[in-house]
């Protein structure tokens, strides 16, 4: 009964723990990196050819490397799953996996804005824009194969092997500008010509908006991250709590 | 449909706007901010909808802590026995 009663003190904090909470940390860093990323932006020249339609990149770029980051969750927790079968890492797949599909409907978006003013076309089937959609489709579908299934063991180990299976995407997302035959898509990230250093393509203050940007959409992703696992472990918590209290009643009615 | 508001934008707004790509960033900048929206509007129905099912928990458990006093009217109908104080008995796992 006193676990019982312990449990249902879910909405309250526990006083006696000092850790930091780092949502909250999160929250406040954010109120000072978006508006510092937004006059950033605002600040940065212009691209010469792509004027300020060049901005949309400083949101295009970092969304689409939080969704790499959030795919990138997921396989770590199908891994951890696999090899452990503990619900954590479950938990772990499920906030991956729907932040990843998040920020790649994010990325594409603001992308086909952007392809509209610099390529005359919101869409196009090039190498990139089509392995982006293909991973999209997989993890999509994914998402709903785990909706549809009840049991809660079946569900997270399904998931988990569409989280290692459907990984193979996201190299092949980051390197189809690269090997596949050229499309319209920019090369961001290249090596110079004496193959030391790796560089954006972007000069002066450009270089500082994007690295603010990054870090904003960087802190936004470890908060919503954070909020996602905490509302499966409040689910967790709550599941736990109905059972027992209906097990009681079950018993004492007995 | 951010998209043809996109293009609406574009077409309504003049020559200079619609070649320096303005609208275009509006129009990106608008979507982004939807989806945050959305989304965060999306878990914070979720976790009202869990708080509210943790308030309907405890009031369970209060009413079940209490002290159950035999009433007049259950006396005289002669209904003994424990009853289910609320919620759901079929929910239970079988």
């Amino acid at each position: 009964m006193a676990t019982l009663a312990k449990n249902l003190n879910l909405g309250t904090r526990e006083k006696t723990r000092r850790r930091p909470d780092w949502a909250n940390l999160l929250l406040w860093a954010m109120l000072v990196s978006f508006p510092a990323a937004l006059l950033c932006i605002l600040i940065a020249p212009s691209d010469i050819e792509l004027k300020y339609s060049q901005r949309i990149f400083y949101f295009h770029l970092p969304a689409n490397i939080m969704c790499f980051a959030a795919f990138t969750t997921y396989f770590i927790g199908g891994i951890g799953y696999w090899r452990t079968r503990q619900r954590i890492w479950d938990i772990l797949m499920v906030a991956g996996l729907e932040l990843g599909v998040f920020f790649a409907l994010i990325g594409i978006v603001t992308g086909s804005i952007w392809a509209r003013y610099a390529w005359g076309t919101f869409w196009t089937w090039e190498p990139r824009l089509t392995t982006v959609t293909i991973m999209l489709v997989v993890y999509l579908a994914g998402w709903m194969l785990r909706n549809s299934i009840d049991d809660p063991n079946r569900k997270a180990a399904l998931t988990a092997v569409f989280g290692i299976v459907g990984f193979i995407n996201v190299p092949l997302v980051f390197f189809s500008t690269r090997f596949f035959p050229p499309g319209l898509h920019p090369v961001i990230f290249k090596v110079s010509a004496e193959g030391k250093e790796t560089t954006t393509g972007l000069e002066g203050f450009m270089n500082v908006a994007l690295i603010v940007s990054m870090i904003a959409i960087g802190e936004l992703f470890a908060y919503l991250l954070i909020q996602r696992v905490r509302l499966e472990q409040l689910r967790d918590k709550v599941a736990v709590v109905r059972t027992t209290l209906y097990e009681d009643e079950y018993e004492e009615a007995v | 449909m951010l998209y043809y508001l996109a293009e609406i934008v574009a077409q309504t707004k003049t020559s200079t706007d619609q070649s320096d790509g303005f609208v275009y960033v509006i129009a990106a900048f608008m979507a982004i901010w939807l989806f945050i929206a959305g989304y965060l509007f999306w878990l914070h129905r979720r976790q009202e909808s869990l708080r509210q099912e943790v308030e309907m928990l405890r009031q369970e458990e209060s009413e079940r802590l209490q002290p159950s006093v035999p009433t007049a009217t259950n006396e005289q109908l002669g209904v003994g026995g424990q009853q289910w104080p609320s919620g759901r008995p079929q929910d239970i796992g079988g």
